[in-house]
């Protein structure tokens, strides 16, 4: 039987924290990043124009289509070194960083704006009319009487999608930048405990998004409109 | 100030509306009433521009609705609406809902949108429930709301879609009284008011416009409408008149005339033009109607009685197959239901309609 061996957890703590730091960075930036870019991009496929509903709706289609590793590599190899290079020549950025970044909150922006697209087309006919009857204007009325209320709809949503995200993030590795994930492979491969690493990630992985869903949960018995 | 001119709207071959026209003056009630679909809901949407139509002009107060270079927004700042489903934001409190198109649309400060909203509030006797959501307000409470947020941007014109068709019976009723004390408050407010409840229309309406199959057919005050309708659609809507088919016998000098209504000779106060010969609709209301016991009017048999609390309403056949309704206090001194019963129709309360009038 296989004999567990948990001592080179504890000294590995200080470095694991560190990964869940760049976890939780790339979260949060794709999370705010995403929603906010999902936004311009659903309103704009709902939009009249014909010509940039359909850019819109090519962009979905596209990051949709595509695997997540595959647009972390696209974004490594062709797209940001030559952006930054040729935008900031001299500066000391974290590529690697810049690149998850970037990868992941254009990735997420294609799946929150179809979220958001079904919250805004949720809202009724009619609370767009009372709303222009009160003279509001196009751009007034998706601000302060749709979005509002669409968004209020799609918490549980964007909170589900964060916790896809949070977990998807582990897939930085293949550009090399040590997520949590990735500090927790590399400590088991540098002090042969790989059993107890996986195990390790895998419960703290499993305990964040529990919690992260029984609030999604909570929020859904809360959320009435 | 709002002046409704040869408004249509179609879909394909389908006509929402039809050459519509009406006027509103500054001050005045005017009802559109009508069965559900005949299209009441898509004119007053038109007559703000929520809805485009195809052929026609809307003026408000000198401005064309459909013309393109009118700055809509604007143009409805003026003009407050009330729909059906309330259409209250549930995001935003009750003092919200009343300060939003203030602060956001009109600009006016804060200060001032608050004190509007709070009188407001205190017009419709909601001051307490300013903090309070919608979705904790009951139906009529939220209609209220509906109303104060319609005011809070001063309107020149008010538009009212079916306002009160989501309350209940006895609620539609006390609002109705409500809605008249809100007229009397609001004298220089044109109101177009749409409804398909014709006691809702008798009460508040200076003009009420009948509307039927996408069609305006009949515009006139509530007293005429009521009184002297001019068509059998009218006349059997509004007030849900008898409408007895017949033929003139003789005119008198003093402007009646002698209809023969199933074989009885039926003295009317009022000719509307007939001749000798022409067919016609005699048009009574139930309450008119007078039941003479065994002699005296028309033959009728007795075939059904409901209690409606302060009356009964009787039906009657004549003939064996036209169906008339009497309304009675009473049923003492009435024969049983299955009796034959005369039905005296006063020569002061009959109407004749040319049968052909109806809309098509």
């Amino acid at each position: 039987m296989y004999a567990f061996d948990w001592s080179s957890i504890p000294a590995s703590l200080p470095f694991l924290w560190q990964g869940m730091l760049v976890t939780l960075q790339i979260t949060l930036v794709a999370i705010v990043v995403g929603i906010l870019l999902g936004t311009i991009i659903a309103v704009v496929r709902l939009s009249k124009n014909p010509i940039l509903s359909a850019l819109a709706a090519a962009y979905v289609t596209l990051f949709r289509s595509i695997p997540l590793v595959m647009v972390l590599l696209w974004f490594q190899l062709a797209l940001v070194p030559p952006v930054v290079r040729w935008l900031f020549p001299k500066s000391n950025l974290d590529l690697n960083l810049l690149i998850a970044f970037t990868a992941f909150a254009f990735f997420e922006a294609s799946y929150y704006a179809e979220i958001i697209r079904t919250g805004i087309q949720s809202i009724s006919k009619g609370q767009v009319m009372a709303a222009q009857a009160l003279g509001m204007t196009d751009g007034a009325v998706m601000r302060l009487v749709i979005l509002p209320q669409a968004f209020r709809r799609m918490i549980p949503l964007l909170l589900t999608q964060a916790i896809i995200l949070f977990q998807d993030s582990s897939l930085v590795y293949v550009i090399g930048l040590a997520d949590f994930f990735g500090v927790a492979k590399n400590r088991a491969d540098s002090t042969g405990s790989q059993v107890e690493f996986i195990l390790f990630a895998g419960a703290v992985y499993l305990i964040l998004c529990l919690t992260l869903s029984t609030i999604v949960r909570q929020l859904q018995k809360r959320i009435v409109i | 100030m709002i002046s409704i001119r040869d408004i249509s709207k179609w879909y394909g071959a389908f006509h929402v509306l039809k050459d519509c026209s009406t006027e509103i003056q500054k001050g005045e009630v005017v009802v559109v009433c009508g069965p559900s679909g005949s299209g009441k809901s898509t004119l007053i949407k038109c007559v703000n521009g929520l809805e485009p139509f195809q052929k026609g002009e809307v003026i408000i107060e000198g401005t064309s609705v459909g013309a393109k270079k009118t700055n809509l927004p604007k143009l409805r700042a003026r003009v407050g609406m009330v729909f059906q489903h309330f259409e209250l934001f549930p995001h935003l409190s009750v003092f919200q809902n009343l300060t939003i198109a203030q602060c956001r649309v009109l600009r006016r400060s804060a200060g001032e949108a608050e004190e509007k909203a709070g009188r407001l509030l205190d017009l419709v006797g909601l001051r307490a429930h300013a903090r309070k959501f919608p979705a904790q307000l009951s139906g009529g409470q939220q209609q209220r709301v509906a109303i104060a947020r319609a005011l809070a941007i001063r309107p020149r014109v008010l538009l009212l879609d079916e306002p009160l068709s989501a309350l209940d019976a006895q609620l539609r009723q006390d609002m109705v009284g409500e809605l008249q004390g809100l007229r009397r408050s609001l004298p220089d407010v044109a109101m177009l008011y749409v409804t398909h409840d014709q006691a809702e229309a008798l009460a508040l309406a200076d003009r009420i416009a009948v509307m039927r199959d996408a069609r305006l057919v009949d515009v006139d005050t509530a007293d005429r409408l009521y009184h002297q309708p001019p068509s059998q659609f009218t006349a059997a809507f509004l007030g849900g008149a008898n409408l007895l088919p017949g033929m003139v016998l003789a005119t008198t000098p003093d402007g009646g005339a002698r209809v023969q209504i199933a074989g009885v000779d039926v003295p009317v106060d009022k000719n509307s033009g007939f001749d000798v010969g022409d067919q016609v609709l005699l048009c009574v209301r139930p309450h008119a109607l007078e039941l003479a016991g065994a002699n005296g009017g028309l033959s009728a048999q007795l075939v059904s009685a409901q209690w409606r609390g302060a009356s009964y309403r009787l039906g009657l056949t004549v003939d064996g197959d036209q169906r008339l309704h009497a309304d009675v206090p009473s049923l003492t001194g009435l024969p049983a239901v299955g009796e034959p019963v005369a039905v005296r129709i006063p020569a002061d309360a009959a109407v004749l309609i040319r049968p052909d009038v109806e809309a098509k």
